[in-house]
């Protein structure tokens, strides 16, 4: 699995704005799954039958202009018939209505390659304390006035835009007008976890610097769309890229050797290997900081359990001989010797060493004394072998 | 007055039966001929036999097979530690640490400490040699370099490789090629076929799962044989040994079994006039079978730390880690060889001094009055069952009281039983006792007589009176009996007579 992280920034404005944020009204909602049900336009006499009930038909008709107003439906033609909506299907899949409010909000942008979408939470802030504000930065003299900013360009392009999810509370919002100024809020950091296993995907964790929540603020932990930019890269690539930043293998050895073996593997030293990756032919790939063209710079990571092959026939001669004197957990003749040299001659596919012979390893086991080396020496020394 | 009269008698105990048992003959000394020629050694302080073992393990090239029964001597820890560090490949035979526990708890001459220093010996050798363990091993040998076509040697030890090598009185000689080659057959059978744990590190002896990839040659050597789990070849070889004898044996064996093969064997041979002299260690353990022994007419000396195992008959020497009995011929990991002529004539040497010098003779029907000094029964230990038979002993008895103090030449001896100090029998009992008077007993009454008196009465005319006044000597009444008492020797005469008249005994006050 790909797995790359980094920080990312969260600045926040504050500004009077008109948020449509997702609400509990299961009565909006149900008009919508009835039009999303009968799949057609409907009318005032569909909402009598199917929720009212015997009522005027003016009653229903209220009902559609209302979900129009909410956006939950567009009308279909002159006689006042609606359609579902984009938006509506949206409620639907959130069970959530955006019902549009007024107020002074901050918003939350982030500015990352991976987060195009920059808005990611608004929080409504208390009216009271900003008018006090307000009104006691208009008593001081013009020089000690706060800053007033115009808001960010990011963020202005969120006007109008379609419903986004919250990071912060997964609710939908929508960022319908925003004032000409306002005023740069606090920033703060998430940490942005890019992974890549069968398909790509990313999430955002961390704590938003809510208003008046600090270092209490719930933390979060929610997934965010894939941007284009992700879209335009292969898995392999993008493995090969950070095993050659792992490795310093050329990519094209790693294509060379993905089209010998049929599968990704990655050439070797085996004087580098440890212990079990010697036996198992797998390893963890240290990957260091690294600055990936269109993704950023992520921090250091791990390609985790990546198969690893011999770099070299001299590499594979060592490896062999290396796995041959492993295998021997137990007392052995020559004939189970020669047993685990076919084993383990049948791991090299690609590779052409020559095992080691009975009395290459006696002699191997006289000169290196460990416990493995009783277990050669035994059986030759005391009767066995002969 | 009248003093108490002494008296002795001595009683002579030299017809009463020891019992069954161990004469002393001579005191126990160390042996002080450790080496007897280029082929037989006898162990003793010098450590001149662990010396060549040591000089063995020194001078191996390639391998060393060592196995006994117990592991705790250092010099020979040591040995075979400079040999792994050389290269050369070390491998242990011992016995299981349960076994040794036994063994500890049930025989007297094996001590805890033994088996605490087997295991620290076993924790120094962890990783240095490959070490392997059963509860029947038994044999004590050392292999050299048994792979060499001309360079095996070996040495066969009736000692366990501890401080046995010095104190007991064992054997140890020495192998050619072939029987060296044939002891590494042995060592290699047991060690495959026989071994149960196998140590892995320091207090790590782990259980050996039985699927070795192939079995050694079973030994089938002439000269060295051994009992194994599945076969008794070493056990065969005894009889075998004892049954062809003509004319004479000379056998060594700390332990023996009545009904074991090779001691009914031996019983057999001295029935029919085989000279059999058998050297062992007296112990309770062995009573029985030196009782059957001595009654077929074996002799049979003993010596407080005799521990080897060998066999002479005839001019064919065997010497072997086995004793006669079943928990070893039958059972044991046991090897033995039929050694060269010329350390047969050392072994021969050996047991033939050893029979003149041993310090212990066994008689089954001594009398004291055939010996003196110590004396162990068959049935006790030598570390608390020793006693000694001495001359004499002289007990004293208590007083006796005469029947009358006139008369005290006339009492009669008390009853006279033996009691010598612990330890001890002696030949003659002196007793000596003192013969008293007898005392007034305490109560009695005096008895008075009646004397008329003529005294003026009132009136002016003699009256006559009785008064009662005491006799002289002075009688007393006590429990029926009448007492005069002797208050000087003066009185000694008049005393005799008042007994005489009043039918009564003299006793003082």
């Amino acid at each position: 699995m790909i797995r790359l992280t980094r920080k990312v920034t969260v600045s926040s404005f504050d500004a009077q704005a008109t948020v449509a944020v997702g609400r509990d009204r299961p009565e909006f909602l149900a008009v919508a799954r009835l039009a999303a049900d009968l799949a057609r336009p409907i009318v005032a006499r569909d909402v009598l039958r199917e929720l009212l009930g015997p009522r005027p038909e003016v009653l229903g008709w209220r009902v559609i202009e209302r979900c129009i107003d909410l956006g939950l439906l567009e009308r279909a033609g002159r006689d006042g018939d609606a359609n579902l909506s984009e938006a509506g299907r949206l409620a639907l899949e959130h069970g959530e209505v955006l019902v549009p409010e007024e107020g002074v909000w901050r918003f939350f942008v982030i500015d990352d390659p991976l987060v195009p979408g920059a808005l990611v939470h608004a929080q409504r802030l208390d009216a009271e304390p900003v008018r006090k504000e307000r009104e006691a930065a208009k008593a001081r003299p013009r020089g000690d006035r706060p800053h007033v900013d115009r808001p960010p360009v990011s963020l202005r392009g969120c006007v109008g835009g379609a419903p986004r999810e919250s990071v912060q509370n997964g609710h939908l919002f929508q960022l319908g007008e925003l004032a000409e100024s306002g005023a740069a809020g606090p920033t703060g950091e998430l940490r942005l976890m890019f992974t890549w296993d069968a398909e790509p995907s990313l999430r955002l964790s961390g704590r938003l610097p809510l208003d008046g929540e600090g270092t209490n603020a719930k933390p979060i932990d929610a997934g965010a769309s894939v941007p284009e930019v992700v879209a335009r890269l292969s898995r392999e690539g993008l493995w090969r890229s950070l095993v050659t930043r792992a490795t310093q293998a050329p990519e094209a050895e790693l294509q060379r050797w993905q089209a010998t073996a049929g599968r990704h593997v990655v050439p070797v030293p085996f004087a580098s290997l440890p212990a079990a990756a010697r036996l198992g032919f797998r390893r963890d790939l240290d990957v260091p900081a690294s600055e990936l063209p269109g993704l950023g710079r992520f921090e250091a990571t791990v390609l985790k359990d990546v198969e690893v092959v011999p770099a070299s026939e001299g590499d594979a001669q060592a490896w062999l001989a290396w796995l041959q004197w492993e295998a021997i957990t137990d007392f052995v003749t020559p004939a189970i010797l020669e047993q685990h040299a076919r084993e383990q001659r049948a791991r090299f596919p690609h590779h052409s060493p020559r095992v080691l012979s009975a009395p290459e390893l006696l002699a191997k086991a006289r000169a290196d004394r460990d416990e493995r080396a009783w277990f050669v020496l035994g059986p030759s020394d005391l009767g066995l072998w002969s | 007055m009248i003093s108490p009269l002494h008296r002795e008698q001595t009683i002579d105990l030299t017809a009463e039966p020891l019992g069954p048992g161990w004469l002393r003959r001579r005191a126990t000394v160390a042996e002080s001929r450790e080496v007897v020629n280029d082929g037989v050694w006898r162990t003793g302080p010098q450590g001149r036999f662990r010396q060549a073992l040591v000089e063995a393990l020194d001078s191996a090239a390639e391998v060393a097979l060592l196995s006994s029964f117990l592991l705790a001597d250092d010099r020979l820890a040591d040995a075979m530690l400079r040999a792994a560090k050389r290269g050369v490949r070390v491998y242990v035979l011992t016995a299981s640490e349960q076994r040794i526990g036994k063994v500890v708890r049930d025989d007297e001459t094996f001590e805890q400490r033994m088996a605490d220093q087997h295991k620290k010996l076993l924790d120094a050798l962890a990783g240095n040699v490959l070490l392997r363990s059963a509860e029947h091993i038994h044999a004590k040998f050392v292999v050299v370099d048994p792979q060499l076509p001309t360079g095996a040697r070996a040495w066969l030890s009736t000692a366990n490789f501890n401080k046995a090598l010095e104190d007991s009185v064992e054997l140890g000689v020495r192998l050619g090629s072939d029987d060296a080659r044939a002891l590494a057959a042995c060592f290699q059978w047991a060690f495959w076929c026989e071994a149960e744990r196998e140590l892995r590190g320091a207090r790590r002896l782990i259980e050996i799962r039985p699927n070795h990839p192939a079995a050694p040659a079973r030994p089938d050597g002439e000269a060295v044989v051994a009992t194994l789990r599945d076969g008794t070849r070493l056990r065969d070889r005894v009889v075998a040994l004892i049954k062809g004898a003509r004319s004479e044996i000379l056998v060594a064996s700390y332990g023996l079994t009545a009904d074991h093969a090779a001691v009914r064997a031996l019983v057999e041979a001295a029935k029919r006039g085989v000279r059999v002299t058998l050297l062992t260690r007296p112990r309770r353990a062995v009573a029985a079978g030196v009782a059957e022994l001595a009654s077929a007419g074996v002799s049979i000396v003993a010596h407080d730390k005799l521990h080897a195992k060998a066999l002479f008959v005839d001019g064919q020497a065997l010497v072997m880690s086995a004793n006669l009995e079943a928990q070893g011929l039958d059972q044991g990991f046991e090897v033995g060889a039929v050694v060269s002529a010329s350390v047969a004539r050392g072994v021969e040497e050996t047991l033939r001094e050893w029979a003149a010098a041993f310090p212990w003779v066994y008689r089954a029907d001594a009398k004291r009055g055939e010996h003196l000094g110590d004396f162990c029964p068959a049935e006790a230990g030598l570390r608390d069952g020793v006693v000694k038979v001495t001359e004499s002993h002289a007990q004293k008895v208590a007083a006796v009281i005469a029947p009358d103090a006139l008369a005290l030449e006339d009492a009669p001896a008390p009853a006279l039983t033996p009691a010598a100090p612990r330890g001890e029998l002696p030949r003659r009992v002196t007793f000596a006792w003192d013969v008293v008077p007898p005392s007034l007993p305490k109560g009695a009454t005096e008895r008075l007589r009646e004397v008329e008196r003529e005294e003026p009465g009132k009136d002016g005319k003699p009256k006559k009176t009785t008064t009662r006044i005491p006799h002289e000597p002075r009688l007393f009444d006590h429990g029926g009996k009448v007492y005069v008492v002797l208050d000087s020797s003066s009185d000694a005469e008049r005393a005799r007579q008042a007994a005489g008249t009043f039918g009564a005994t003299v006793v003082l006050r």
